[in-house]
């Protein structure tokens, strides 16, 4: 029997409540090299497919609610318990230090996005609009880059040290960036009110934000 | 954390969280082995998906306009 794995905490973590899982596979608690691990036996690697997508994060969220885990990507599937702790034991250093920085602390995301931005594929009429119309669109994406930067800089300012850590992305093509943000949880009432009050002062500007996520964006 | 909902009626502020849901999964997260990662076309799959359950929320959303005016 195979097994997939959903987070892992530390030895204390609690066990999971009755659960189903991908592919509606219950849920167990494993534990391997001093960790506690989230899993369910599986015969194969699940299929990619929303509803395991959404499976996969139900039982990570699921996993969060008291303790905070480091989650697994998506398809961490082995053909036997042996191989998944043996993959475990190689990274025992590395996920005993993600854990530390995640301890007690949830992702929170924040999407920058640009209404002002230009989609469409470019002109194609002739040789040289094309061009100029891929010329145009580096330009863009090179100012979009630096404003995404710009933003994120200034949210981190009026944050300070209610954000533990970040990840900025800057994506393009009217996203200027995705931000994921780590936050205490015992500042998220804080974080909340900061961040909320940022967007008036960027009329210009669209924000979305969305969390409290299991913090996947440092689950390195 | 959010609950799941039906997905035809998901409010906006759910499909992006579902968009959000997606590229977390995927693209974050441990990774313990990358011979098991699933595929390429496995992961282009899911955002297909992911991209006719928008498109058909969104088609959806302009039927609902239609009706309202």
């Amino acid at each position: 029997m195979g097994l997939y794995a959903y987070c892992v905490g530390t030895a204390a973590h609690p066990e999971p409540p009755i659960l189903e899982g991908v592919e509606g596979a219950p849920v167990r608690f494993d534990q391997a090299a001093g960790f506690g691990i989230w899993v369910s036996d599986l015969r194969r690697a699940p299929a990619p497919t929303l509803d395991a997508v959404r499976a996969h994060n139900a039982v990570v969220e699921a996993a969060t609610e008291t303790m905070t885990p480091l989650p697994f990507r998506f398809g961490q599937w082995f053909e036997s318990r042996d191989a998944f702790v043996r993959s475990i034991e190689e990274r025992r250093a590395q996920l005993g230090r993600s854990l530390d920085h995640v301890a007690d602390a949830l992702e929170y995301g924040v999407r920058i996005l640009d209404p002002q931005h230009q989609h469409g594929a470019p002109d194609r009429t002739s040789g040289t609009a094309y061009m100029e119309a891929l010329a145009t669109r580096a330009r863009q994406d090179e100012s979009d880059r630096a404003r995404g930067r710009e933003v994120a800089a200034a949210l981190r300012a009026r944050l300070g040290p209610l954000v533990r850590d970040e990840r900025v992305r800057l994506v393009g093509a009217g996203t200027l960036a995705s931000i994921a943000h780590l936050v205490a949880r015992h500042d998220i009432g804080e974080y909340d009110r900061r961040i909320r009050s940022y967007p008036s002062e960027r009329p210009e500007l669209r924000f979305l934000f969305t969390g409290p996520w299991p913090p996947y964006g440092f689950a390195e | 954390m959010a609950d799941e909902t039906s997905d035809e009626l998901l409010p906006l502020d759910e499909r992006i969280r579902l968009v959000e849901l997606v590229d977390r999964v995927l693209d974050r997260g441990v990774v313990l082995r990358g011979d098991v990662i699933i595929s390429v076309a496995g992961i282009d799959l899911v955002y297909l998906e992911l991209r006719l359950l928008l498109a058909a929320m969104e088609t959806l959303d302009r039927a609902r306009g239609i009706e309202a005016d």
